[in-house]
């Protein structure tokens, strides 16, 4: 009896272990091998509904570097914004403040992207496709229910087990496909009105190793061709790994580019002669690049990176809106201005163009904003802030409670948006997708400053005062992000005009930054002034003699008896040379008008703050007119 | 004879029902990763291998599913030893990104089916205002620098008003700009964008057919004729479709925020130390 029972026992353990084994291989269906494809694509007005197209191109103003509270860090550091908020504001809605006052533009845009971080979150839409395993599970049935009740029940009964530590395996994030990325797609194809407010697809990929930064902003022309997930960085923060998965969504049938940004906080290594790997870049590095990125960010809330005094020692307009730090939480900063500035990218461009290389940095310019708070803040006088806890004038000013000196300063040297301004024939996403790759855009410090900048050897310096100079500067000539056609004259002749934004500053002048290199491959640059308002002449010095200052810094107002409203003029190059590599861009000034903290301080009836200027000469960059000798 | 006395055995009985028990709980039980025993299964591996192929396009090879094996593994260990330590209790990170993902589980609760067109007229008629379409403009326009004038800009005005009259060009007349002298059919949001606020508010109500002025605007002062001005309207259910859908959408998600948050606020008891006890806000 004992034994047959020590037996009995030894079996049923047996059993037992047996089944324990099963076990850990408990059967759940596995996940589909692809997750459906996202969102379909939108029908669009038809043509005969748009304004018709104009030949001549109309501007544009939008941002597409754009964050809301689904961005990790936007909503870690308090925004409650999400994509449809951020949309609404670009189009003059008032939305959520997270806490502090409503936010709403003064003048809305005309494009509008939101580039949040597109990370995985699970929800339930995989239960409604009759495709996936998933909705035959019986918890899909409880949460497709056509009874509310039911539906209820089903997941408020999941949210108490989430809440107690309990995990549904059916709802582990990477089971389930749908993501925030469709949401994103789906808000901005909601917004899109072609021929009045275009919206694209799109995300940011946050490579920054060792806190410096190698962001880019990735542009979709359309959402009928999206891949299923956006790349993280996660992966990899190499930014030829970013460039390979843009090839791999190309040959699905995708059109698509990156934008760079934030080279001041790459401590050198955004436009660095040396990859990732170490070795040095090389024509196929060079193709690549140049391929993938047409436009850099050249302006934005976490500063300007055009140039700086260090490597421009004779441009005395080069300490603009200088954000002098790395990522780094320790106000940390970069010590390697090479590599991070974009005037010495363009001649860093054309030197290994010359080599035989070809050229990686042959960038237009837009700006941009970075807002982590759903509003691009590009106003001045309507700066609410990059992060939500900034949407506070007292706190911006003097800090959060509690908050160390160099965060304090680091925050009061945000700038307020910048913006991308665009030539296009009409407002819709191929139009100004296509503009954005032939690099016909510029860029403003937050202004709808409207300037116009063409070249040619075929021009006459008084075409810019002809009643059609713009037909005739496109018959003629290169617009803006061009390269200069040969032609009859003997050095380039460029046109440019400019018109103030009715809400800023007058005009104070126009310059033309020439980059050459020369015979023994030498690099130079030089500012030419080229078009000013009033009478000011030429010093001995070579300097145009500042326009002067009409602020009031305690009511934070100024006044238009300085400046000009428009300028326009025709510049040849004096000093061209036919053999020398050469780029061109145009810089245009506003008149000194109130800095944000300014505006601030005079709202809370504070003095103005020491530690950062009080005064801001709003700008715009337009993109370069490369020169290549034939 | 000795087999049927051993199945009456009680204790048979109770093995046998506890084996029943035992293999059962494993069939219905979730795999658990409880102690030090990590257990990358098949299901886990899959969804690693699924995510890449949605990032790639393609599966990954064996050598990059080791490493995203070994990621995952370095992940649990981790996250299972900050856990042990107490770094997940009240890190407010962690908390919002609970948060986060719960009010999207919220709001996808909150999605009902399309709404019909009398829900949306019904909400296009109580937000009229929004969906507005502004007046279109036509005009010609001409600029005036009122610096260069002085006190006889009155008398400059009346005269180019004159010559306008009878014929004369505006681009013949005042300032050369590169403001257009011609706008056909532009919005009344696009004239305040390139002329200023001053300017469109005043012809949004200024008489059609006649030139007049001066209107002010942030490059000086105009001489405008508006020849035509189509007033404007509240859309039409079929026209707003889009847009109205959408804000209505936005109600829906904002609303079963709302009001589950107000739900689970009546299930808790908030104690606020200090001078007020005051509800907190919903």
């Amino acid at each position: 009896m004992k034994k047959q029972l020590a037996v009995l026992i030894a079996a049923t353990l047996g059993l037992m272990a047996l089944s324990g084994c099963q076990k850990e291989e408990a059967p759940v269906a596995a996940p589909p091998a692809t997750v459906p494809a996202a969102v379909e694509a939108v029908p669009v007005a038809p043509a005969s509904d748009l304004p018709p197209p104009n030949p001549d191109n109309n501007v544009y103003f939008g941002d597409v570097h754009v964050h809301t509270g689904w961005s990790f860090d936007a909503f870690t550091n308090g925004s409650k914004t999400t994509p449809t908020d951020a949309y609404a504001w670009a189009q003059g809605k008032a939305i959520t403040g997270s806490g502090g006052p409503e936010m709403q533009i003064q003048t809305p845009l005309d494009f509008y992207m939101v580039a949040d971080h597109a990370e995985y979150m699970g929800v339930f839409n995989q239960m409604a496709n009759p495709d996936s395993p998933l909705s035959k599970t019986e918890l899909a049935k409880g949460v497709t229910s056509p009874d509310t009740n039911v539906r209820m029940q089903t997941f408020a009964g999941i949210l108490r087990d989430m809440s107690a530590g309990k995990r549904d395996p059916t709802l582990s994030d990477p089971v389930l496909a749908h993501t925030v990325w469709t949401e994103i797609i789906k808000a901005a194809d909601d917004n899109y009105v072609p021929g009045k407010f275009t919206t694209f697809a799109g995300f940011e990929w946050t490579s920054n190793p060792q806190k410096r930064n190698l962001h880019r902003v990735v542009v979709f022309r359309d959402t009928a061709h999206l891949p299923e997930l956006a790349l993280s960085a996660l992966d990899s923060d190499d930014p030829e790994t970013l460039w390979k998965w843009m090839d791999e969504q190309r040959t699905k049938g995708a059109t698509l580019f990156a934008i760079p940004h934030n080279g001041n906080a790459s401590d050198g290594l955004m436009f660095d002669l040396v990859k990732r790997d170490g070795q040095p870049i090389d024509a196929a590095y060079n193709k690549t690049r140049a391929d993938n990125e047409p436009l850099y960010e050249i302006t934005q809330i976490k500063g300007t990176s055009e140039t700086t005094p260090v490597l421009s020692p004779t441009d005395e307009f080069a300490g603009f809106e200088l954000w002098d730090y790395t990522l780094s939480a320790d106000f940390e900063r970069p010590s390697h201005p090479r590599g991070s500035f974009a005037r010495q990218a363009l001649l860093d461009g054309m030197s290994q163009a010359a080599s035989g290389a070809g050229n990686p940095f042959k960038y237009g310019f837009i700006g941009d904003t970075d807002t982590h708070n759903a509003a691009a803040s590009n106003e001045e006088y309507n700066f609410t802030g990059k992060f939500a806890f900034e949407n506070n004038a007292k706190e911006r000013l003097t800090g959060v409670p509690g908050a160390p000196a160099g965060q304090i300063q680091q925050i009061n040297e945000f700038s307020s948006g910048g913006l991308a301004g665009v030539w296009a024939p009409q407002n819709t996403r191929e139009a100004i997708y296509d503009a954005m790759q032939r690099k016909e855009t510029f860029a403003t410090s937050g202004p709808m400053l409207k300037l116009r900048f063409f070249g040619s050897f075929d021009y006459a310096a008084d075409d810019v005062n002809k009643p059609d100079f713009v037909k005739l500067a496109y018959a003629r000539g290169v617009p803006m992000g061009g390269d200069l056609k040969p032609g009859v004259g003997k050095a380039p002749t460029f046109l440019v005009t400019a018109l103030k934004d009715p809400k800023s500053g007058n005009l104070d002048r126009v310059q033309i930054v020439k980059g050459w290199l020369d015979e023994a491959g030498e690099q130079h640059e030089k500012i030419f002034d080229v078009a000013w308002s009033g009478d000011r002449k030429i010093g001995a010095d070579g300097k145009l003699p500042p326009v002067g200052n009409s602020v009031d810094l305690q009511t934070a107002t100024y006044t238009d008896a300085i400046g000009a409203a428009q300028l326009a003029t025709g510049w040849t190059d004096p000093e061209f040379q036919a053999d020398q590599r050469a780029f061109y861009y145009a810089r245009v000034l506003e008149i000194p008008t109130p800095r944000w903290n300014t505006y601030d301080a005079a709202r809370l009836n504070m003095p103005p703050l020491t530690t950062v200027p009080a005064t801001i000469q709003e700008r715009a960059w337009s993109s370069p007119i490369w020169y290549t000798p034939n | 004879m000795k087999i049927r006395s051993l199945l009456r055995e009680p204790l048979l009985h109770f093995l046998l029902i506890g084996t029943l028990l035992f293999l059962l709980y494993g069939k219905v039980a979730p795999p658990s990763n409880d102690g030090n025993r990590i257990t990358v299964n098949r299901t886990v591996i899959a969804a690693l291998a699924g995510q890449f192929q949605a990032t790639w396009s393609r599966p990954p090879t064996p050598v990059e599913l080791n490493g995203l094996v070994d990621g995952y593994v370095r992940d649990e260990i981790l996250f299972r030893e900050g856990v042990a330590l107490g770094l997940v209790k009240d890190d407010p990170v962690i908390k919002r990104r609970v948060r986060q993902k719960l009010e999207v589980l919220i709001e996808e609760e909150g999605k009902s089916a399309t709404p019909s067109d009398a829900e949306l007229t019904a909400y296009l008629n109580m937000h009229a205002a929004e969906f507005r379409m502004p007046p279109v403009l036509s005009f010609q326009q001409v600029l005036f620098d009122p610096a260069s004038y002085g006190d006889k800009l009155e008398s400059v005005l009346a005269a180019s008003t004159a010559a306008l009259d009878s014929g004369a060009t505006p681009e013949s007349q005042g300032k050369p700009s590169m403001l257009p002298s011609h706008v056909e059919k532009l919005p009344l949001d696009l004239v305040i964008r390139d002329f200023g606020d001053d300017f469109g508010n005043a012809l949004e109500s200024a008489p059609v057919g006649q030139w007049i002025g001066p209107v002010r605007s942030g490059f000086g002062v105009h001489l405008v004729r508006i020849s035509e001005r189509t007033p404007g309207y509240v859309p039409a259910l079929d026209e707003a479709r889009k847009a109205v859908t959408r804000e209505w959408e936005n109600d829906q998600r904002e609303a079963a925020l709302a009001n589950n948050y107000a739900r689970l606020l009546k299930e808790y008891d908030v104690v606020i130390e200090g001078e007020s006890a005051e509800a907190p806000a919903k």
